[in-house]
Order: C-alpha cells, then sequence, then structure tokens
C-alpha cells in the first residue's frame, strides 16, 4: 500500500500534476482573473494622467460617472478612487502574498520538524509558540515599530511575526500523525535521513492544508495592516493600500458606498480566485490521486 | 392570481411587522440616556480627571457654585458669596438646611476637607494643580509637594458650619468657573472614614449631595443615576432618572440613538455631519468646545528657527478650506490662541490675519524663497500626529497645502498616544499637532499653558512673556486682566512658535424628546436642567 | 495518558512563567509610561504618583512584587481605571467575554465542520461553491463591515436585535456570537473539507468501503476522526483567542467584556492590567493547547505510541 508512485515513462510527476491543474476549469479561471487583477494593480495606474496622491480640491468627492478621467469618481481629498484602489492593490498585494508566504513557509517548516521529531523538541518548540502567542500583540508591534521605525518594514515584521504561529501547530497535528504512518516508517528502516523526510514525506502531505490555509491568509493580512495603522504602524497616507481604503470606506458607508465597494469587491474576488486556485492545486498535487 | 398573491404578501408583510412589534425593546420613558464615549476614569470625585467623569459626577454632587443651562455661573450650595477688595479672599456662603442623600447635614468643613484631599499625595490625584496652578490658593503648592503634612496652612476655611473662606496669594477672577462639582464637591466625613475610597462606587455605600445619587455601576458599560429626594431643590429636578452609558464605537453610538436607546450622545460620525445637517437639523449639535488645536514649530530645528519660515507655514495654510472641505468635523477656523472662548476677552489675531488668503498665500511664498527655500531646495518636515481619524485628515491636509503652495515636502506620521507624548519631550518632531483644553472658558488657562516656565518641551525662550502675565496675574478685575492678558497673547503670536488652526467642536446629536437642553462651551449640561418628554 | 498530561501541566507551567517574565520586562521597553498622560502636572507630583505605584522602584523589585502578588491572587491596582483592581476588572469582564466566545466557537464549529463536509462529499458540485462561498463570507467580509451591516438590519429596519449593550437577555448574544464566529467558520470549514478528501481518500476508508460497510458508517467513524485533526489543531489556539474577545466585536457591540483590555492596557501603558491579561490569556491558551493535544491523541491512535 505504497504512496510513492514511480514515475511513467516520458513525463515527470510535476508534469502530471501540472496537466491535472490545467483541467480544472474553475482554478484556470481564477488564475486568469488573478493575474488580470495584478497586472491592473500595477500597470493600470500608468493609464492615468494622475497619480493618487494628486489631490484637487476643486473635485472634491464626485461620484462614479464612469467619465474619463474619473472613472469611478474621486474621494473627499479630490483624489481619484480608482488609481488609489489600484496603487493601493499594488502595496496590498505584494505584502499580502508576501507575507503569507513566508508565514506558511516557516510555519511548514517549523511545524514539520516538531511534528515528526517528537520528543522534548517537538516539547520545546511548542512552548516557543504558546510564548509568542501569549506575549500581548500591541506591545510587541509597538516595540517593533520602534525597532524599525514606523514604516513598511515594521508592518511585514509585525504581520508575520504571529502569523506563522497556527499554520505551525496545525503543520505539527499533521506531521505528528505521519510520523507514525507506515511509509515514514518504511522510509527511516530504509536509512533515510530525517531531514530527508521531513521534505519529501511530510511536508508535502501536509501542503493542501497549508496551501489552504495560506489562501486565507492573504486577505487576513490585507485587512490586519488597517488595524495596525490604529497602532501607528502601517501604510502612511498619502499612500493608498487596500486595508486603509477599507478603513475609510467603512466609515463612510452609509453616505458612500462606492469607496467602500471598489477595494471590498477587488478584495472579495482575489479571495475567491485564491480558494478555488488553491482546491485545484489540492486536487493535483495530493499524493494520494495519483 | 395577482389579488391572491398580493394578500399573501399583505398577510406575510402584517406577520412580520407584528413580529417585529412583539420582539421590540421597550424603553423606559422616564430614564435619559446619556452616551459619555469613553470610560469614566473614576468615580472618586477627588481623583476623577476626565470629562466623562465629570458628567457624572456633576449630576451626583454639588459644589459651592454650579453652572445653569449655558455653563453660566450659578449658586450652588453656596447661595451667595463676597470678594475682597483686592480680589483675593472669597467667602461663600451655604444654604440652610442642606443635607446629604443620607440625610447628613452638609458642612462647611466637607469643602475644607474635598480641597485638602485632593492636594494629599497618598489620594495621588492629577487635579491637585487647579488649586497651586489654576488658581493659586495659600498652602495649596505646599501640601501637593508634600512640605506641608496638614491641613493648617490652607487658604480654604470654614469659620463656621455655613461659611468657606477661600484665600488666595493672588486675584483670580475665574475662581468661580473651578468651583463646581467637578473640581470641588464636599467630602462627607463618615461615609468616607468608614469606606475610604472604595466607598464612591458602591451604591450601597455612597454618599452625594446633588440631584442625583448613584444606584448602579457597571464597569465599561454604564453608570445609573436615580433623583436625591435630599437635594435642596430637588422639587425642580424634573427627571427621575439618568443613565450613562459608554460608547466607545462613535458609529454605534449613532445607531443607538437612531433606535431610541440614547437620547444625547457623546459624539457624532463625521463623515454623516453633511448628511445630518439637513436630516436631523434639530437634533444635531455642533458647538464649540474650549478645546483649541495648533501646529507646533520645533525651535531647536535649524530650518524652523527662521521666524520668516514659520510665518510662510502658517500663512500657506488655507484654514477655512481646511475645515470645510477637509477634515469637516465641524471645527471653527482660528486665527488666534486664546481668543474665543471668552465674549468678554477682546485678544489679538496671529500677524497675517487682516489679508485674504490668496494674499496670505503669496506673502508665504515670498518669505519663503527669501529664506532660501524653492523647488530645488524644498524644507522638508515631518509632522507627529495621533492616530484618531480626524487629526490624520488635518496633518494630510495641511502637508497638501504646503506642498501646494510651498513645495514643501511634509511627511505625516501618526503616532499612538504615548508614543505621542513621549516624542513631544524626546523632541523627535518637526511640526507637531498639537492640542489644548482650557480649564475654564477664558483667555487665561491658555495663556498660562504657554509660559516657558510652564512646559519645557516648547523651547520658547521669552521673558517678556512670563513678565506680561506676571503682570497680569495682578489684576483683581476681569476687565482689567483681560487687557493685560492680551497684550500677552501679542507677544506669543507674533513669535509665531506655532500656527493656530481650529476650535474644536463638540458634537452631540439630542433627542427631540430632551427639552432645555443648552449648549456650553465648557460642556457642562447638568441633568437637572433637563426635562423628558414622552 | 495521565502521565502525557501531568508532563504537559508541569511544562504548560514554566511557559506561563517564562511567558509573564518576559512580558513584565520587555513591555517596559515601550516609549512612555502610565502616567505619561497629563503634560500640566508639576514634576513633584508626577514623582508622588509614580512612587504610588511602586514605578520609581528597581524593576526587578517590582517584579518580585508583582509575583508576590499573583501568589496572593493579588494582580494590583489599574493604572488607568483608579477605582478597580486587576482583579476587578476581569472578574467584571470575563463572563461576558466567555459566554459570547464561547457560543462563538460553538457555532463556528458546528457549522464549520457541517459546511466543510458538505463541500467535501459533493465535491466541485453546487453545495460545494456554495458552501465554499457562504463559508469565506467570514474573512471576505471584515468585522468592522458585516458588525454595522447587521446592527443595520436587525437592529434598525427590522428591530429584532438590540443594537449593542447588554440588555441581560439572549437577544444581545445573537449579533456578536454570530460575527465573532464568522471569520472561524471559514477557516474550519475549509480545514475540514480538505482534510475530508483527502482522508476519504486515504487507504484505510478505501479498505473499510472495499469491506462493504455503510457509507454513512464509513463517514462517521473512520474519516471524521481522521479529518478533525487539524481542525482540532487550529481549535486550540483560536478558542483562548476567542473566549477572550475581540476588541472589534467589543467595541462594535458595546459589550463590556475585557477583550478591549487587550489593546487598551498596551495602549494605556497600564502594566498590572497587561500583566493579569498575558496571565489569563497565557493560561488559557496552554490549557486548551494541552486539551486539544489530548483530543487528538485520544482520535488517533497513531499518536498515542508516541507518547
Amino acid at each position: 500500500m505504497s504512496v510513492d508512485v514511480a514515475p511513467q515513462r516520458g513525463t515527470s510527476t510535476f508534469q502530471l500534476q501540472f496537466r491535472r491543474f490545467r483541467q480544472n476549469r474553475l482554478a484556470m479561471a481564477s488564475v486568469v482573473v488573478l493575474v488580470l487583477i495584478v497586472l491592473l494593480c500595477f500597470l493600470g495606474p500608468y493609464a492615468f494622467p494622475f497619480t493618487g496622491e494628486d489631490a484637487d480640491f476643486d473635485f472634491i468627492s464626485t461620484p462614479a460617472e464612469f467619465t474619463w478621467p474619473h472613472l469611478f469618481g474621486t474621494d473627499d481629498f479630490g483624489r481619484d478612487l480608482l488609481v488609489r484602489v489600484l496603487e493601493g492593490g499594488q502595496v496590498s498585494l505584494t505584502i499580502g502574498f508576501l507575507g503569507a508566504l513566508v508565514a506558511g513557509v516557516i510555519g511548514v517548516l517549523y511545524g514539520a520538524v516538531a511534528g515528526y521529531t517528537g520528543g522534548r523538541t517537538d516539547d520545546l518548540m511548542m512552548r516557543l509558540v504558546e510564548i509568542l502567542y501569549g506575549f500581548p500583540y500591541v506591545i510587541l508591534v509597538i516595540l517593533l515599530s520602534l525597532l524599525f521605525g514606523g514604516g513598511n518594514v515594521a508592518l511585514f515584521a509585525a504581520i508575520v511575526f504571529t502569523l506563522w504561529l497556527t499554520p505551525a501547530v496545525i503543520v505539527r497535528a499533521q506531521a505528528q500523525s505521519l510520523a507514525q504512518r507506515e511509509f515514514v516508517q518504511a522510509a527511516r528502516a530504509g536509512g533515510m535521513t530525517s531531514p530527508a523526510i521531513v521534505l519529501q514525506h511530510i511536508v508535502p502531505n501536509c501542503m493542501s492544508t497549508v496551501i489552504v490555509y495560506g489562501s486565507l491568509l492573504v486577505p487576513e493580512v490585507i485587512l490586519s495592516e488597517s488595524f495596525l495603522s490604529f497602532l501607528g504602524i502601517g501604510i502612511k497616507e498619502p499612500q493608498a493600500s487596500w486595508g486603509n481604503l477599507i478603513q475609510t470606506g467603512t466609515s463612510a458607508m452609509d453616505t458612500d458606498l462606492r469607496l467602500l465597494l471598489l477595494p471590498g469587491v477587488l478584495l472579495a474576488t482575489v479571495l475567491l480566485c485564491l480558494n478555488f486556485i488553491a482546491d485545484g492545486l489540492r486536487d493535483a498535487f495530493d499524493p494520494n490521486d495519483r | 392570481m395577482i389579488g391572491k398573491a398580493s394578500r399573501v404578501a399583505r398577510w406575510l408583510a402584517g406577520a412580520a411587522m407584528a413580529l417585529a412589534l412583539a420582539a421590540g425593546p421597550g424603553m423606559a420613558d422616564a430614564v435619559l440616556d446619556r452616551g459619555i464615549g469613553s470610560e469614566w476614569s473614576s468615580l472618586d470625585p477627588q481623583v476623577n480627571f476626565d470629562a466623562a467623569a465629570g458628567w457624572i459626577l456633576m449630576d451626583a454632587y454639588e459644589g459651592l457654585v454650579t453652572y445653569g443651562p449655558g455653563g453660566g455661573v450659578q449658586p450652588g450650595q453656596a447661595e451667595s458669596w463676597d470678594v475682597s477688595e483686592d480680589g483675593k479672599t472669597y467667602t461663600f456662603h451655604l444654604r440652610e438646611g442642606l443635607k446629604w442623600s443620607n440625610g447628613d447635614p452638609v458642612t462647611a468643613q466637607e469643602f475644607v476637607d474635598s480641597v485638602y484631599r485632593t492636594l494629599d499625595p497618598a489620594t495621588v490625584s492629577e487635579k491637585g494643580y487647579y488649586f497651586y496652578s489654576v488658581v493659586k490658593i495659600k498652602g495649596a503648592e505646599a501640601i501637593a509637594n508634600g512640605e506641608a503634612k496638614d491641613a493648617s496652612g490652607l487658604g480654604v476655611t470654614a469659620p463656621d458650619d455655613r461659611t468657606v473662606v477661600i484665600e488666595m496669594e493672588t486675584p483670580a477672577p475665574h475662581l468661580l468657573n473651578i468651583m463646581g462639582a467637578f473640581q470641588i464637591p464636599p467630602l462627607h466625613g463618615p461615609s468616607y472614614a468608614a469606606n475610604g475610597a472604595a466607598g464612591f462606587v458602591d451604591p450601597a455605600k455612597v454618599v452625594t449631595n446633588g440631584p442625583y445619587t448613584i444606584t448602579e455601576v457597571v464597569p465599561q458599560s454604564h453608570v445609573l443615576l436615580t433623583k436625591n429626594p435630599n437635594y435642596w431643590d430637588a422639587a425642580n429636578v424634573k427627571i427621575e432618572q439618568v443613565k450613562y452609558h459608554v460608547t466607545e464605537d462613535v458609529a454605534t453610538e449613532f445607531k443607538r440613538f437612531q433606535a431610541g436607546e440614547i437620547d444625547i450622545t457623546y459624539d457624532v460620525p463625521v463623515n454623516q455631519l453633511e448628511a445630518l445637517k439637513a436630516s436631523m437639523p434639530d437634533a444635531l449639535k455642533v458647538t464649540p468646545s474650549t478645546e483649541t488645536t495648533f501646529y507646533s514649530f520645533n525651535l531647536t530645528k535649524p530650518e524652523l528657527q527662521d521666524i520668516n519660515v514659520r510665518t510662510a507655514l502658517s500663512l500657506a495654510i488655507n484654514r477655512e478650506l481646511l475645515q470645510d472641505k477637509i477634515v469637516k468635523g465641524g471645527a471653527i477656523p482660528a486665527y488666534s490662541f486664546a481668543g474665543g472662548f471668552d465674549p468678554s476677552y477682546d485678544g489679538p489675531m496671529m500677524p497675517g490675519f487682516e489679508l485674504s488668503q490668496p494674499d496670505r498665500e503669496a506673502k508665504a511664498k515670498e518669505l519663503m524663497a527669501a529664506a532660501g527655500f524653492g523647488p530645488d531646495n524644498p524644507l522638508k518636515v515631518s509632522i507627529v500626529t495621533t492616530v484618531a481619524e480626524d487629526r490624520i485628515r488635518l496633518a494630510q491636509g495641511v502637508a497638501l497645502m504646503w506642498k501646494q503652495v510651498l513645495g514643501v515636502q511634509a511627511s505625516v506620521e501618526p503616532m499612538e498616544r504615548k508614543a505621542w507624548l513621549d516624542a513631544f519631550y524626546a523632541g523627535t518632531w518637526d511640526v507637531f499637532a498639537d492640542n489644548l483644553v482650557g480649564d475654564f472658558a477664558g483667555a487665561e488657562t491658555f495663556l498660562a499653558y504657554m509660559r516657558p516656565s510652564a512646559d519645557a518641551g516648547y523651547h520658547w525662550v521669552k521673558p517678556e512673556y512670563d513678565a506680561q502675565m506676571d503682570v497680569a496675574a495682578t489684576m483683581p478685575d476681569a476687565a482689567s486682566r483681560n487687557v493685560e492678558l492680551a497684550k500677552a497673547e501679542k507677544i506669543l503670536l507674533d513669535d509665531v512658535i506655532f500656527a493656530p488652526l481650529a476650535k474644536e467642536p463638540l458634537r452631540r446629536l439630542v433627542s427631540p424628546k430632551v427639552k432645555g437642553y443648552v449648549p456650553s462651551v465648557t460642556d457642562y449640561i447638568n441633568s437637572q436642567f433637563l426635562t423628558l418628554e414622552p | 495518558m495521565l502521565r502525557f498530561v501531568g508532563r504537559r501541566l508541569w511544562s504548560g507551567g514554566l511557559t506561563l512563567v517564562a511567558l509573564v517574565t518576559l512580558t513584565f520586562f520587555v513591555m517596559r521597553l515601550a516609549p512612555g509610561g502610565p502616567f505619561s498622560r497629563n503634560r500640566k502636572i508639576s514634576p513633584e507630583v508626577q514623582a508622588n504618583i509614580q512612587a504610588a505605584f511602586h514605578l520609581d522602584e528597581p524593576v526587578w523589585m517590582q517584579f518580585g512584587r508583582f509575583v508576590w502578588g499573583v501568589l496572593r491572587f493579588d494582580l494590583g491596582p489599574s493604572t488607568r481605571h483608579r477605582d478597580y483592581s486587576v482583579n476587578d476588572l476581569i472578574a467584571s469582564g470575563l463572563p461576558y467575554s466567555l459566554t459570547i466566545g464561547f457560543w462563538a466557537v460553538v457555532v463556528a464549529t458546528l457549522v464549520g465542520v457541517a459546511l466543510g463536509i458538505a463541500g467535501a462529499l459533493r465535491r466541485n458540485g453546487v453545495t460545494d461553491y456554495v458552501a465554499g462561498i457562504v463559508g469565506v463570507i467570514g474573512i471576505a467580509i471584515p468585522i468592522f463591515v458585516i458588525g454595522p451591516v447587521m446592527q443595520v438590519i436587525f437592529g434598525l429596519r427590522l428591530e429584532w436585535l438590540p443594537i449593542g449593550g447588554w440588555d441581560g437577555t439572549w437577544r444581545s448574544l445573537v449579533l456578536p456570537v454570530i460575527v465573532l464566529a464568522l471569520p472561524n467558520i471559514a477557516y474550519i470549514s475549509r480545514l475540514t473539507r480538505t482534510s475530508m478528501i483527502e482522508t476519504l481518500r486515504e487507504n484505510y476508508v478505501r479498505t473499510a468501503k472495499a469491506k462493504g460497510i455503510g457509507w454513512r458508517r464509513v463517514l462517521w467513524r473512520h474519516t471524521l476522526t481522521g479529518a478533525l485533526l487539524p481542525v482540532i489543531a487550529y481549535l486550540g489556539p483560536a478558542t483562548a483567542a476567542i473566549i477572550t474577545g475581540s476588541i472589534l466585536i467589543e467595541t462594535v457591540f458595546a459589550v463590556p467584556g475585557i477583550g478591549r483590555h487587550f489593546v487598551d492596557a498596551a495602549l494605556n501603558r497600564d502594566y498590572p492590567l497587561v500583566m493579569g491579561i498575558t496571565l489569563l490569556y497565557g493560561g488559557l491558551l496552554i490549557l486548551f493547547n494541552i486539551g486539544t493535544d489530548v483530543v487528538r491523541a485520544l482520535l488517533d491512535p497513531r499518536i498515542r505510541n508516541e507518547r
């Protein structure tokens, strides 16, 4: 009942998996949409004669009339809303994906090592996780901002610092049950080193959980940035980000819905795409499915 | 077909409405519900230091004087008072038959005890400065510093049970403004001796002398006050119960107002202001307060040591546009520091006030160029502000204006409150988004604060200012005092150590059921002067 | 098992000590202090206030004082809330947070697991997509948007529920519980679904199916227990976080819980309150982690061998 499969003649495992992913239409459509959004965010602003920081006091809070150049109107500083949302997307998507990626990688490795190794090492590693969980988050953020200044580095550190903890806990749980599985014990009996086992057997079998959890992390990172601005860290105005745009949009919810809708809908779309992509990846790379 | 569908629809609608009505919460109409924003600091009358606690205490206790509708001084526990010739001694005559809520008589000594307890280091109160800084009561500072160990040297005495005498080092016409319950409620001897400070928070033990007593306290939620039958003016107290709610989130508070759960709010969502002016013009009250906002310049920074640069920065700000279009919070543009709070004070305006805004901007450009800054040599400044939404918008607006008019590169650095305070004293700022809340509605409280001796953080060296303020302090009556204070303010404004920006407003929503609500600059709205119509 | 729990409790205690000590010393590195608020006080009075709260003593001495207090179950006075001790504040706020948190965990787990199973069973069908979207709404729409929207719908328009505050009935619970549960429903449903899909494919499940056991029994007996392992692991830290309240929920719905203290105490540099909260949260976290480890060990015999 071994799960390792010898690659078929002519095609590598990876190619097989990739082909399977391509066949998942929903996932592919999501990839396309996501790529479109990313391109829009990074290239879109060049199409306009102004930036998201150019305030025009004569055109304050104009509504969305879909006329050039202010397609979606302006905010209450007279800055074009669409360009601000796109520029905000650049920052938020970067921090979101990077943050989720870094947190995911750290979490997976940490959890896999802890779960597989077990015993004293696992104990120590998990206790460290608990200490980091328990430490007052606000104080941590304040100290990080002290250390790195109030800028983007501090923001990134503040977000990632505690983000990897839950993936680590989940992966460790999975690693614990995997460690007792026959194929792992067989590998050990066969003389495989622990690091190799972790990397080649444990981690791939946890991947689907991690990918799915990670897809949920991206929007969480983007939104947590607005909470952090409350503490003095975060994307500094006049720079836009989806976090602070959604925040401002919410307080204006009753009077001017489009301030919230534009960034909000984009964020929700990104999330849905990531969802389907994650499912597709899970289906494609599932070791049991080969 | 259609008939049947509409019948069903109507039935469904009726059922839904019946359900809604049945499930809807019924509000008790004899209770006035007021929002107080963040939780009160303390219900200990000698320790509390914020406005929220102030309202609760002003309903529960009464000082020598009280503040009527509009905030004017009225007789409180004292029915009359005399002032000495030199303005340094006030003699208050208490009413006859004053009682605490438990029936005990109110005696003059209890006022003395209250002041002493506020000053006593053992109480760890931050309000002591009222008695040796805002006014200079004899012996007060010695007690606060721990040099005097008892009340024997204190300038507050009770020669008999119904007389309180206050002696000051220098005359202070504004003394009456701080003789209310917020600063000097009497201290009930027996219950304090029995329960200590814990008694103030316990509805079963607390004893009050004001229009209401405290009947329920739920931390972080609310305080319930019930009418005190032993109050001397109980016959005129119309509202039976007052409930003060903690309302941290202004949007939630607004919804509760709409649902009828709250009758007087603490604040109004700023982005709703325009809409509310149209839809609820009677309920919305946007009125001036005693808070002024100004942007201080760091006088240790070489670029800002040139008065031309500071003047240019101050002139380049379009204060009306800032408030009307950018911050939109209802604040009033200000061109002076201490004026506009007291109608009898006629103060000077900042340099450049007399020009039109386009002229000011032109002059600003000239001054800036003369100082050597321009597009190829832009001035770079950091603006340090707190993270509150309106403060950030203010800073952004100012930064934008400086950029557009003068080409200045200003970065906005929001900080959480403690870090912001810390930054001030550390000097790690170029422009500080400053604000000051006056202790009473007069010029002196603001001008006294700017004394170089008062706060070293400004690094302002001006002996003439201190000297002029000393001259003003010796004036026994308000009119002559105001004249001298105006001279001091001129010295202050001419040095342009800050750019005055605005007078912050009080923004309230008051339900039409509440009658008798008169806004006051000091924000004293005692519930005893209000009535509630069903 | 007993030895396992005993050992974990012991190491949990040590962790708590380490956490508390670390917090005590590190938090003083943040700029400002509890009384750097008012710029009008004279230096003598400032010094007096500091002394009254023992803030002028060397840090190790303050720490000793704190430890001595903890041993007598006295967490000291709060610097910001002058009328109450830290014990009072936690005692008065905890019941609210616990109630809302408890129900939120229950709702989130039940709904999340149900949605996840539904999605896994009808993979890539309509049910899966609907369950997926419903599940994910909790993350896509942030709490500070969903909360006020629900207040408007259920509080203002329909008038079924109070907008905020606590009127002592179950009505005040409904909205906070639902809104607090939503993001966790997202995580739990996604984790459950993925895990179920994997477990459904595993060999021991195939074996059971092949043996002819009805698929329902297969589902409940063999797959669910295995599939829930990651969810249970997630619930460890998540429960501790939910139960100690969320400041957003408590602010939006005006609930007098302890959630706000997590942020406000740190912002106000209310050192004793921060310590009290950390002690409470750390303790709960460690307990829940031990609990979930035990549950997983009971459910998955494979882990038990390790121990």
